[in-house]
Order: structure tokens, then C-alpha cells, then sequence
């Protein structure tokens, strides 16, 4: 009989303990996935003692589990993917990866909200989990919804990638059968993937939270995205797949809406804020918007953290010749959180993390 | 592994065959299932959910001679769990794991819950850790000792129980928990979570539905306002008074303790019992931003 459900999940010999977290978020589901596929990256031949003991762990609890394993040359984060997509055997189809896990009535909601409408895939909301050390492990410090929008938008999406590889699940039936993931990207893999997807088959948007997106806030879960202890050639590398990445996006996007794809960035980005702004009606409201979000930015850009890292930025910029950056003026809460975020990702506050878990060991130890 | 034979004991309400199967499954999945000496199911509608339980106990996998189903009035949570507790203790067990129907066990949670309760030779509370979500109260990162412990997956050892008398019955749901726990310690006795014991259980809302999660907190605040009253918060029940008014429009009484004994100055310095963190009852470990 053809499962219903199948999940592909792509790990990597040594991340068994992520891998088991993952695992028991789909054992534990109300809708229970028929088929997983666990899909390793090995760079040897085995045997994989510790991922085939807990899979074998967990076979009981699916109608079926296997390990597939490649040994790509390089990054092979997509391959994985790939292989995944062609052994799923099942009418829905999801992904989720290692790290991250859905909550109980991910399946539940998301299948049934694909059988009640036409579409061919649909998405939900994601939390993104931060987890601190704690001096005997990781404990969740912090919550936040920073992929949630107000609905779908094409052209948003076109721009921004706001669904998460395990936000949504696609129906196989009404997919395309030869949709595949470019194999060019290591980056952007999956939002090039529904870029594609989306151009053709709009989703259906489900406003519940149903999963989450696991982040170690000393990057220590991420085999690549994290910067800490790296050399600066592995830094260099990893900002060439990125630019290597988003080139390959601008490409998609024109493909897909033509040659004005960067013209119609702006103008969208533009009518955005013109949006937001004018969805505000009352003045009192924007102006005190404008305040929060430029009191936000303002706190953020005066932080030690960011303090310190200046001489650091202002030389990039110097050996850039590019402008030397200034505190950004903002308008709406969407600019400051944008702002904020972007600081937030950078390198610079990356690297001062230390300091900031030090303040906090302080507060925490006064009464 | 430990040696030591429990008892499960789950109490329904008018509870959906979905989450049911799926906690009963979760305990036929058990790395420890031997140290399981039965499972109870107490159905506090009278038998309201006995189709459903049937159903639930067929598809869970479990031995059948292993599962009991009891029935009664809706007594409360804490009652319907003392009854069950009784019953088992009377039967030599030497513990018992409240769990909800809505919660689901992760196959070692057993075995390592009860290998960590051994380890502290059974003196005190043992609660797993919730999964995705945990509470955000607060643990000690090495002794894993923690404030209070929530009835939703709590091992319980017989000796606790002779000590406590199990829970006090005048809550009727809600905040039972945060009681007993403070009265384990009282018997200066401590309560711990058990974090590589995990159970799935999400307490958190699914949509932003705020006005159906505003009358979903009525009876929390109610029982936390009769813990207020009970352990000596005149301020907090106050709080709470008012929070429940502003909710529903209805006032509830300044005093809910009838003849609800306090407990004694010695009891309130050894359980601590901590109204200034709102309805955690501790201080937080993580934000929702």
C-alpha cells in the first residue's frame, strides 16, 4: 500500500544525537509518517555503527525506515535532498532536516489542509528556537517567529525566503514529477526549489505554528553555516558559495519573471514599505512605530558588541572602498527588525557572543 | 536498569482517541516496559470515553492484561490520580508515572527516569522533560533539582506518597502540582527534572486565537489563586482574583480555602513557594520574543 506520508531527512555520520531528536518528533506525531528515509552524507564506505543502531531503534515505530547513504565529493546537502526525493514512495512529501524538529500537529494540520484545498503544496509558520550551553548541555533561551507573514505574496517570496525547508509539505500528485533541487546550489537550495514550485503552483498558507527551526547559539549544530573557528580560508570559501549561490538565485528569478527581475526588487521593496506605511492609518501610531523601531536600532547599534567591532567594519569598508556604513535611519517596525536582524547574522556579532554570555552570567548572579 | 515495578496511571476526560493511542503506543514502545507492573486508565466521565479507551488499548500494541480501566465521577485530576496512586501502592508497586493522555513517552524515558530516580535512592519527584517545548522553570545544570515539578509526566515514589498523602484534593485541576511539590520539599525531600527522560507534550497554542486561549486560562488561574490562598500570597490571590474578573467577568471569592489546612512556618521556609514569577512559579529560562 502507498504511504500516505514520507519524510526525507538528511544527517551526517556523528550527528546521531540531533538525528534522534528529529526522529522522535516524527514517532511522536498524531499523524505519523508511513516512510522515512534517512539520508546520510558519509565520506567513508562504514559501516555507520551508531546511525544504523538508531535507526534500527526507531524501526518499530514507522511502517518503514532506511538509511541511504552517498559519499558526494564536497557539500552534498543537495544531493541528499535529491536522492530523498527520487526513493519517497508517498502522496505527501516533507523534509526535515537533523536539527530541527515539528511540533505534533504539523502532519495533521498540513495534510489536512492540503486535502480540503487544491493546491499542491502548503506552509506553515516556524519558531526559531535558540539554544545556549548551560554548563552541562543546551537549553532553549529564546523564542521567535521571524519567518511568519501576514499571508502569501509571491512577489515577497521572490525576494525573501520566509519558508523554511521543513515549513511545508507537497503533494507528489500535483507536483510536477520531474521537479527536482538544483544541484549547482549548497545554499539556497530548497527556496530556489519552491521559487520554481511557487511560479507554477501557489501554495496554500496555514497561520498555525507547527514546527521549528533549532539554532545553537554558539553555532556549534551547523556543520557549515557557523564562522566560529574557522580559518580565513574556509571563510573565504564559504562567502564564495554564497555569492556563488545568489547569483544562481538572480538567475531563477529572472527565468521566471524576466529580465527585470533586480528592477522589480526595488520597486516591490519600495511598495512594501509604502504598504506598511499606509496600512497605518493613524499618525500618532506611525510616528510612535517609527520611534520603537528606531529606539531598537539605536540600542543594538550602540551595544558593546557592536561598539568594539567597528574598527574591524569600517576597515572592510575601507579595503571595499565602499561608503563607510552609518547608523541606519528607519521608518517601520518592519525596517528595524530588518536591521536588527542583519546585525544579528553578521560575523561581527558572531564573534562577540563570549562577551555577551559573560553579561548575562553577571544579571543572572545579582539578586 | 532498575529492578523496580511502576504503575502508569492516566486520567481522561472526554480525551481524543488520537492522543490517546498515541500515549498509549508511546508506553508500548518502552526501552523499560518490563519495569511497567500496569497501566491504569481512570475515565472521570463515568465511561463517557469508554469507547475510545477500547479502541485506544486495541491499536496501542499494549498486552491487554496489562491495561485497567477504572470509571467515576470527574473528581479532579489530583483525586483521580491519588485513587490510582492508592491502588497501585497498595499493590507493592514502588512508583507511579502520572501521565496525561496527551502526552507521549520517548521510548528510554522510563528506564532513564527511573535509573535516575535510583540514583537519588527514590527520595524526592521526578518529572521528564517536555519536548519540543520545555517548561522554562528553572534547573540547577548538575544536580538537575528544580523548583517544582509538573504532574504531566511525574514519577512519583511510594515512600513520597506515604509522606504526602499524594495530592491535595481541593484542586480540582491546575497548580496540584506546583502543591505537592512544595510539600515534597517541605518533607525536605527534593523535586527534580529528568532531562534525558523526555515526553512529547505541547502546551502551546497552536493559532493566535487570543480570546479561546484567554478562557482556556480561567481554571489555571482559578487553582492559582487557591495556591495563592493556601501557601500564604494574599497579594498574588489578589492578582489572580482580578485577572479571572477581567477575563470572564466574574468574580471569584477572595477566599477559596474553606477548611484547607496552611502549612506551617517551618513548611513555607523549606518549600520556598515563589508568587513573584507569575504563573511559572519560578524564574524563567528562556523568552518568547
Amino acid at each position: 500500500m502507498r504511504p500516505n506520508i514520507t519524510v526525507v531527512t538528511r544527517t551526517q555520520p556523528g550527528r546521531e544525537s540531533f538525528l534522534e531528536t528529529a526522529l522522535f518528533s516524527l514517532s511522536s506525531q498524531l499523524l505519523v509518517p508511513e516512510e522515512v528515509l534517512v539520508v546520510a552524507h558519509v565520506v567513508s564506505s562504514g559501516p555507520f555503527v551508531e546511525l544504523e543502531n538508531l535507526i534500527g531503534a526507531y524501526k518499530t515505530q514507522f511502517n518503514s525506515i532506511q538509511l541511504l547513504t552517498h559519499s558526494f565529493e564536497g557539500d552534498g546537502r543537495t544531493v541528499s535532498l535529491n536522492m530523498g526525493l527520487e526513493k519517497a514512495t508517498g502522496k505527501y512529501l516533507a523534509f526535515l532536516d537533523d536539527d530541527d524538529v515539528f511540533y505534533e500537529h504539523h502532519f495533521s494540520s498540513l495534510v489536512q489542509a492540503l486535502e480540503k484545498n487544491d493546491n499542491a503544496w502548503a506552509f506553515s509558520n516556524v519558531v526559531r528556537a535558540g539554544y545556549g550551553p548551560d554548563g552541562n548541555g543546551y537549553s532553549l533561551r529564546e523564542r521567535s517567529q521571524p519567518f511568519k507573514r501576514s499571508g502569501y505574496s509571491f512577489l515577497d517570496h521572490l525576494y525573501e525566503n520566509f519558508i523554511p525547508i521543513h515549513s511545508f509539505i507537497l503533494d507528489r500528485d500535483k507536483c510536477p514529477s520531474e521537479a527536482r533541487f538544483n544541484e549547482n546550489l549548497v545554499r539556497h537550495e530548497d527556496y530556489e526549489f519552491l521559487l520554481r514550485l511557487a511560479s507554477k503552483f501557489p501554495p496554500y498558507y496555514l497561520d498555525e505554528t507547527t514546527a521549528e527551526y533549532r539554532i545553537r547559539l554558539d553555532g556549534s549544530n551547523s556543520v557549515l553555516d557557523g564562522s566560529s573557528g574557522m580559518t580565513s580560508e574556509e571563510f573565504m570559501l564559504k562567502r564564495e558559495i554564497w555569492v556563488k549561490s545568489n547569483y544562481i538565485l538572480d538567475q531563477v528569478r529572472k527565468e521566471i519573471v524576466g529580465w527585470w527581475a533586480p528592477e522589480l526588487r526595488e520597486v516591490t521593496e519600495k511598495l512594501g514599505r509604502v504598504a506598511d506605511y499606509l496600512s497605518t492609518t493613524d499618525l500618532t501610531k506611525r510616528m510612535e512605530e517609527q520611534k520603537k523601531a528606531q529606539a531598537m536600532v539605536d540600542e543594538i547599534w550602540s551595544s558593546t558588541s557592536w561598539r568594539i567591532t567597528a574598527p574591524i567594519r569600517i576597515a572592510g569598508s575601507i579595503a571595499k572602498r565602499s561608503p563607510i556604513p552609518k547608523k541606519p535611519k528607519v521608518h517601520s517596525l518592519k525596517d528595524g527588525h530588518e536591521v536588527v536582524n542583519e546585525i544579528k547574522s553578521s560575523f561581527a556579532w558572531k564573534i562577540t557572543a563570549p562577551l555577551r554570555r559573560v553579561k548575562d552570567a553577571k544579571l543572572k548572579k545579582q539578586p | 536498569m532498575t529492578t523496580n515495578s511502576i504503575s502508569i496511571g492516566i486520567v481522561t476526560y472526554r480525551t481524543s482517541l488520537e492522543y490517546l493511542k498515541r500515549c498509549l503506543r508511546s508506553i508500548s514502545f518502552q526501552s523499560a516496559l518490563d519495569s511497567v507492573g500496569s497501566v491504569v486508565i481512570r475515565d472521570n466521565d463515568n465511561g463517557f470515553d469508554r469507547e475510545i479507551i477500547e479502541q485506544a488499548i486495541a491499536a496501542s500494541g499494549l498486552d491487554k492484561s496489562l491495561v485497567k480501566v477504572v470509571e467515576g465521577d470527574n473528581i479532579g485530576f489530583g483525586a483521580a490520580q491519588n485513587e490510582l496512586m492508592k491502588l497501585s501502592f497498595e499493590k507493592g508497586e514502588s512508583a507511579h508515572l502520572c501521565l496525561n493522555p496527551d502526552a507521549a513517552l520517548h521510548p528510554n524515558s522510563i528506564e532513564n527516569v527511573l535509573e535516575f530516580a535510583s540514583s537519588k535512592k527514590f527520595l524526592g519527584i521526578f518529572e521528564m522533560e517536555q519536548f519540543p517545548v520545555p517548561h522554562p522553570k528553572i534547573v540547577d545544570p548538575y544536580t538537575f533539582e528544580t523548583p517544582w515539578c509538573s504532574g504531566c509526566s511525574l514519577l512519583i515514589p511510594s515512600g513520597v506518597y506515604e509522606a504526602t498523602k499524594g495530592f491535595d484534593e481541593s484542586f480540582w485541576l491546575y497548580c496540584e502540582d506546583v502543591d505537592l511539590s512544595w510539600r515534597v520539599k517541605a518533607e525536605g525531600m527534593h523535586c527534580y527534572l529528568v532531562k534525558n527522560a523526555q515526553v512529547a507534550h505541547f502546551v502551546h497554542s497552536r493559532s493566535n486565537d487570543s480570546k479561546e486561549d484567554q478562557l482556556r486560562a480561567l481554571p489555571l488561574i482559578s487553582a492559582a489563586k487557591h495556591l495563592a490562598d493556601k501557601w500564604g500570597s494574599p497579594r498574588f490571590s489578589k492578582d489572580m482574583a482580578k485577572e479571572y474578573e477581567r477575563r470572564s467577568g466574574i468574580s471569584i471569592d477572595s477566599d477559596s480555602l474553606n477548611n484547607v489546612p496552611r502549612p506551617s512556618p517551618s513548611s513555607l521556609l523549606k518549600a520556598q513557594p515563589d508568587f513573584s514569577h507569575m504563573l511559572v512559579f519560578s524564574p524563567s529560562t528562556w523568552i518568547e520574543e
